[in-house]
């Protein structure tokens, strides 16, 4: 069986021997491979694959994949939060400090000392604050849930 | 595409891709991690998927995972069957290029590179007497450079075994 034309694409039997599962693992590699660029047999491919062809995952591979992305989407919201707030405590703490003024000739004892009250004053106010920003995101995310698990159980 | 109408698609289409990753792989688990893969990098390139070939998309994406994981497995087989005798005589073969000195070599060569089918044939012709590069294979047969370096690969191997089958022939 001949799985390429001399031009180079698929033939039908090639296609029909990869949907009737009787390809060897090169064979397999070799079809994988040209399907990965070729625009004109991928369309061909998935025009061979109907309804009734298509196999059932035992297990729902769609909703766990969806649980795997809004975990990501989390993890990316909550850095964000995180970078924001570290960012915003460091220009308090700079500003403070007098550094953005023309004249930092000098640092007085009281200046020091106000930057040290004023850097433990900012370190816990933020704290509180990401807290209660990860806190948001996490009701956020438990009201989604509950209104997925209520459209499931309806359908 | 929103996060809805994205989920809305995994739903769709999960078992196409599944369909397409067993096709492949022939294995039910590693099908089941392909599609969740393919799904993830799906989401990943959303804003990239065009608006009437989201099946077509999702095809060469599930494709390409199943093509990684199947030249990552052939790859380790290979090597893993040859062993050392294996592949200490595959290198003793001298590789053609250096066997192309003479007329008569030259067509020694050549009947030995029409015994490949496609796709190495067309590749192992252009390299071996067109002196074309990998980077002008790519450009004449409309392959990825990556592609046209790996046929090359497996297709000198396939000469090595056809050099190595004619030199065993010539002593018995």
């Amino acid at each position: 069986m001949e799985l390429f034309h001399e031009n180079g694409h698929l033939t039908d039997d090639a296609l029909q021997a990869l949907l009737h599962e009787t390809l060897d693992e090169l064979e397999r590699l070799e079809v994988a491979e040209h399907l990965a660029f070729c625009d004109d047999c991928i369309i061909n491919y998935t025009a061979l694959l109907t309804e009734d062809t298509l196999l059932t995952p035992s297990t729902p591979v769609a909703l766990t994949a969806w649980q795997r992305i809004r975990q990501k989407i989390r993890q990316s919201l909550v850095s964000r939060y995180i970078s924001a707030a570290a960012c915003a405590a460091l220009a308090l703490v700079l500003w403070s400090s007098g550094i953005f003024n023309l004249d930092i000739k000098t640092f007085s004892e009281n200046t020091l000392t106000t930057v040290n009250e004023t850097t433990q004053m900012i370190s816990s106010s933020t704290s509180g604050w990401t807290q209660d920003r990860i806190a948001d995101i996490q009701n956020i995310f438990a009201k989604e849930e509950g209104t997925e698990k209520n459209e499931h159980k309806e359908k | 595409m929103t996060n809805e109408q994205f989920r809305d698609m995994t739903i769709q289409y999960e078992k196409l891709v599944y369909t397409i990753c067993y096709q492949m792989t022939r294995n039910t688990h590693t099908a089941e991690d392909l599609t969740q893969e393919t799904f993830l990098s799906a989401y990943t390139h959303k804003e990239s998927c065009p608006d009437d070939y989201t099946k077509q998309w999702l095809a060469r994406i599930a494709t390409n995972k199943a093509k990684d994981f199947l030249k990552s497995a052939y790859n380790r087989r290979v090597y893993l069957d040859a062993g050392e005798t294996g592949l200490e005589v595959i290198s003793q073969e001298p590789l053609p290029e250096r066997l192309v000195e003479t007329d008569a070599e030259t067509e020694h060569i050549r009947s030995l590179v029409n015994k490949l089918k496609e796709p190495y044939l067309k590749v192992c012709t252009l390299y071996f007497f067109e002196e074309y590069s990998t980077e002008e294979i790519a450009d004449a047969l409309k392959r990825p450079k990556k592609t046209v370096e790996t046929q090359l690969y497996r297709a000198k191997q396939k000469l090595q075994t056809f050099i190595k089958e004619d030199s065993d022939g010539t002593f018995s």
